[in-house]
């Protein structure tokens, strides 16, 4: 019993405290007729801060792995466990900057009173669900796992982006957002069935060395290359590249602006860690085929996405498309890996600032959606004055989106484009600095609108409670450029 | 130096409006003080060695770290940033609108600036020159005049444009050191070590051509040369006078700095082949911008063609490549500064009094307002080069460089400062003498002791240093006389003299 609490449950703790706590909220739910809400708050807030904390504890103690206790190792169920997913330092990182962002998205969700009120724990113990999932999917080494972690990732996503039922945009989103997900979890599942076909396993490993073997002087047959082709097409859908990228705008737009906040950068990071997963991992023997493909698709996503932006009013759909770009950058960080360069600190902490600073503008952004009802470059005129510290927050997030000195975005984008350039694709760190100029245009537009435009609103904005959360991210992107060590304690570079 | 501004900064953020104000002053008299400090304490013998270098270890793993340090090329340009910055929060005392948050912006663009011109870490250098354009894009944005949000856009695009080529540049040269000596660094001297390769891999230009067009179109924008100038008529018109007088007196000169900092050391033999290419755009420079300028009907306008013709100056005696040449681009350099940020300030305080800048505006306001017609008649003669004062010692010695390698340029070179002398006269025809044609005029106010405080000390360092250079010149003048053989050192012996080199880009071009 001791050896199941400190090889098996301790180490999978962090996964186990959100779906627990979910669980008691939705107890709590069903049980309470009217439950306060600072009871339901301090419950939600308590399970990241529970998690991070234990995944401190951690990283300061080694965790045992379960493989050390041969007691539960002769148990079959244990040893399939073992098997099928993977904690190592990489899913540690990941597990910490899921956790942050689920404790900012919670916090910018249950605070803005665009989500309905009634709806509070459901919406609560679906985001705990969610973050579940996404650290069991970053931490997957088994495809079934992966493709569970996935489903239990998506499928609150869906319900959190309709949760405004009432609005026809919301439901929109809701719906376009769920096909076009399911589209890519089908594609992903058809992948799977080739890859159990050719490796007779769906265990990543087994899979990498059965590419190895059936591969005859390094060409992969074909069935490897469709199983490939369909993973990037469904892993791209996921991360909103081009350019399977059509659904995200109306998504991020639809949902409320706290939810796109906990999308665009907790979803994001996992998704990207699941990439990582399988190209890094299981399917590095393809890397000849994916590589090309992979950096293409980031070239396009940088320019598409960038370019698109240019022309939206709409601040949310300007930062929607904004992310496809910065997906473009992450995925060619991606696309230039090999075996012996894995260069997995710079896209965490590149995953990590963006993060960031997504969560943070669109924090702002959701108090400015349930004061004005909308936000476009309209609804910003004139806040860099009539509210400093609010309109200073955001003028560090603009700048740290579009990567300009001394924010902690410049210090991402440098450090991603110096280990691409590292491996001597100048040509595409050349594409990406043009990308980033074209889209340093749209992000000097909410600059003009914030400090350069007289205010055209009646009401003056009060941010309340928000202005904590939207402070703690700048303060956070701060310390990102003081010490980029310290912000990514949970990964050594 | 560079965290005492950022400090005031901070310091100024809580305050109101009006308090802001003195203590933004206070912080920036106190860097004078820091100056004058480092007047005393730069060791003139070894100027073209780094002196009071410091170095904080930042992003150890990629070889950055957070080092400064002076030499015989920032000493001037930091001299000449450490008295402009009060003068600007002088010329913007009386701006009513958010007088804060533009106090803020001064100090941030004064820490960008020092630190720009101190940083001995390229990555250092290249974040403190991206961040001047945040301020420097709120002062124009904010606080300019009514066509500010196209000009502060137009403004931040092409210097960034420029930049982000530049970084391109900058990651290439860290992955050739690493190439080359197993290890990180972004320490500049060390840099310069690399070797690169001179093969031609693009349109028949080499590795090297491209490194230093990355470096050299960001500066060459920056300064700016023809054909890159276009967006400096637009912000120096739209931005509020403190913002000119900081563009054109410190701004501008970054080009330069980078030219004589980055490019050449780094790509010396691409240098070389591109001086007559440089030395070409420099002279239409200075042809075109004097010829522009003497069209013009905006008095503000006219300062800032005339800017593009004397920082093509300074580039045209980088490009003649000897002693004389050098050392009269770096005097240029800070008189241009000088004599140029009085010339914006005297608008500006022409524009608080009238609020128009148009020749056609003014006109006999020389009996209203003798002692401003007085300081505007000098630095108008400062800047046309009459003798005496400083604008002639720079112009001077640049046509003495440039005419020992190439008398043809020398003497194109030599029609400009004519065109200048025509302009500014016209400017000052139209401004000061002459009947009084607006009712408006009869009257204005003479100076007040802000706006002496703010001339008197320009005024005399025109004189100072155009009576006797001398003594601010011995100060770093063991940088410069070395500066073409240290820099030109790594290329093959034959070559190492100048006047072989000149022989040989010499024959390349007729």
């Amino acid at each position: 019993m001791n050896m199941l609490i400190t090889h098996f449950i301790y180490p999978i703790s962090p996964i186990l405290v959100p779906v627990i706590l979910g669980i008691v909220l939705l107890m709590i739910g069903s049980f309470l007729k009217n439950p306060p809400t600072p009871l339901i708050k301090s419950l939600c807030y308590l399970s990241p801060i529970l998690s991070i904390a234990i995944l401190y504890y951690q990283l300061q103690n080694v965790i045992p792995a379960i493989a050390d206790s041969t007691s539960l190792m002769n148990d079959p169920w244990f040893a399939e466990f073992l098997r099928s997913i993977k904690l190592d330092d990489l899913s540690l990182a990941f597990f910490a900057g899921i956790q942050l962002f689920t404790l900012f998205g919670l916090f910018f969700s249950l605070n803005q009173s665009l989500n309905p009120k009634t709806t509070m724990i459901e919406m609560g113990s679906l985001l705990l669900f969610v973050s579940a999932g996404m650290m069991l999917l970053v931490s997957a080494n088994h495809l079934l796992v992966a493709f569970l972690a996935l489903e239990l990732m998506s499928l609150p996503t869906y319900v959190l982006v309709g949760l405004q039922r009432q609005k026809l945009e919301s439901a929109e989103a809701s719906l376009k957002y769920f096909l076009y997900g399911s589209l890519a979890t089908v594609l992903i599942v058809l992948g799977m069935a080739i890859a159990f076909s050719s490796a007779g396993s769906l265990h990543l490993p087994t899979i990498q060395s059965a590419i190895v073997s059936s591969s005859v002087n390094a060409t992969p047959s074909a069935s490897w290359l469709i199983m490939l082709g369909l993973f990037i097409v469904g892993t791209g859908f996921k991360v909103g590249a081009f350019p399977f990228h059509m659904w995200l705008p109306d998504a991020y737009q639809g949902a409320s602006s706290s939810i796109t906040a906990f999308m665009g950068s907790a979803v994001k990071l996992s998704a990207f860690g699941l990439i990582i997963r399988l190209f890094w991992g299981g399917f590095e023997p393809l890397s000849g085929s994916w590589r090309p493909v992979l950096q293409a698709l980031a070239i396009m996503s940088i320019l598409s996405g960038n370019i698109a932006a240019i022309v939206q009013t709409n601040v949310k759909r300007m930062f929607a498309f904004s992310s496809i770009a910065h997906a473009g950058y992450v995925l060619l960080l991606i696309g230039t890996a090999t075996p012996t360069f894995q260069p997995t600190w710079s896209l965490y902490y590149y995953l990590l600032v963006y993060g960031l600073m997504f969560l943070g503008l669109f924090g702002a952004l959701s108090v400015i959606e349930d004061q004005q009802g909308r936000v476009t470059l309209n609804e910003l005129k004139g806040l860099g004055f009539t509210r400093p510290l609010f309109g200073f927050c955001l003028l560090v997030f603009v700048l740290t989106a579009a990567g300009i000195p001394p924010t902690a975005g410049f210090l991402s984008k440098y450090f991603l484009l110096w280990e691409v350039a590292k491996q001597g694709y100048y040509a595409q760190v050349i594409v990406a600095v043009i990308g980033s100029l074209i889209g340093v245009y749209y992000y000097l537009q909410v600059l003009v609108a914030l400090y350069m435009q007289p205010s055209s609103s009646q009401q003056p904005l009060k941010p309340r409670v928000n202005l904590f959360g939207i402070v703690a991210c700048t303060a956070l992107l701060v310390l990102g450029t003081i010490s980029p060590a310290l912000l990514t304690l949970f990964i050594s570079p | 130096m560079v965290a005492m501004p950022l400090l005031g900064a901070l310091i100024c953020v809580p305050l109101t409006s009006r308090l802001a104000r003195p203590v933004a002053l206070a912080v920036s008299v106190i860097g004078i003080f820091f100056a004058g400090m480092l007047w005393c304490q730069f060791n003139s013998n070894d100027a073209s060695s780094l002196q009071m270098g410091i170095s904080l270890p930042w992003l150890t793993q990629y070889g950055i770290h957070w080092s400064l340090g002076i030499d015989g090329l920032s000493f001037p340009l930091i001299l000449l940033t450490k008295l402009m910055i009060p003068i600007a929060i002088l010329s913007g005392w009386n701006e009513e609108r958010h007088s804060r948050a533009f106090m803020i912006c001064y100090l941030v663009l004064d820490s960008a600036m020092t630190g720009t011109f101190l940083a001995t870490d390229i990555f250092l250098f290249y974040v403190f020159w991206e961040m001047m354009l945040i301020p420097m894009l709120l002062l124009i944005g904010v606080w300019g005049s009514q066509e500010r949000i196209y000009a502060c856009l137009k403004f931040f695009l092409y210097t960034f444009a420029g930049s982000i080529l530049m970084l391109a540049a900058i990651l290439f040269i860290f992955h050739q050191y690493h190439a080359q000596f197993g290890q990180y660094s972004a320490d500049i001297a060390t840099l310069k070590q690399v070797v690169l390769p001179s093969s031609s891999i693009l349109w028949s230009m080499s590795v090297e051509d491209l490194v230093f067009w990355g470096f050299t179109l960001a500066f060459l924008i920056k300064v700016p040369l023809f054909p890159f100038h276009t967006w400096l008529p637009d912000a120096h018109v739209q931005a509020p006078t403190g913002g000119s007088v900081l563009l054109a007196a410190v701004l501008l000169k970054m080009g330069t700095y980078g030219l004589l900092r980055f490019s050449i050391p780094f790509a010396p033999t691409a240098f070389m082949d591109s001086v007559p290419l440089l030395a070409t755009l420099s002279l239409v420079g200075i042809i075109y911008g004097a010829w522009v300028a003497f069209q013009q009907t905006d008095f503000k306008k006219l300062i800032a063609y005339s800017s593009v013709s004397h920082l093509a100056f300074v580039v045209l005696g980088i490009s003649a490549m000897n002693v004389e040449g050098l050392t009269g681009s770096v005097l240029q350099m800070i008189n241009h500064g000088i004599i140029t940020g009085a010339l914006f300030l005297l608008v500006g305080m022409l524009y608080e009094r009238r609020h128009t800048r148009a020749f056609s505006d003014f006109g006999g306001i020389a009996g209203v307002l003798p002692w401003y017609s007085f300081f505007l008649v000098f630095v108008a003669c400062a800047s046309m080069g009459v003798p005496g004062l400083s604008g002639f010692v720079g112009e001077f010695m640049i046509l003495v460089g440039t005419f020992q390698t190439r008398p043809a340029w020398a003497f194109i070179a030599s029609l400009g400062v004519i065109f200048g002398a025509a302009y500014t006269l016209i400017m000052l025809k139209q401004v000061l003498f002459g009947p009084i044609t607006k009712s408006e005029n009869r009257k204005l106010i003479d100076l007040n002791f802000r706006e002496w405080c703010a001339l008197v000390p320009l005024v005399a360092l025109m004189i100072g240093l155009g009576v006797y250079p001398r003594v601010f010149l011995k100060r770093f003048d063991q940088y410069l006389n070395s500066y073409w053989s240290t820099t030109l050192r790594q290329l093959p012996p034959k070559l190492s003299e100048p006047s072989d080199v000149i022989q040989r880009t010499g024959k390349g071009s007729t």
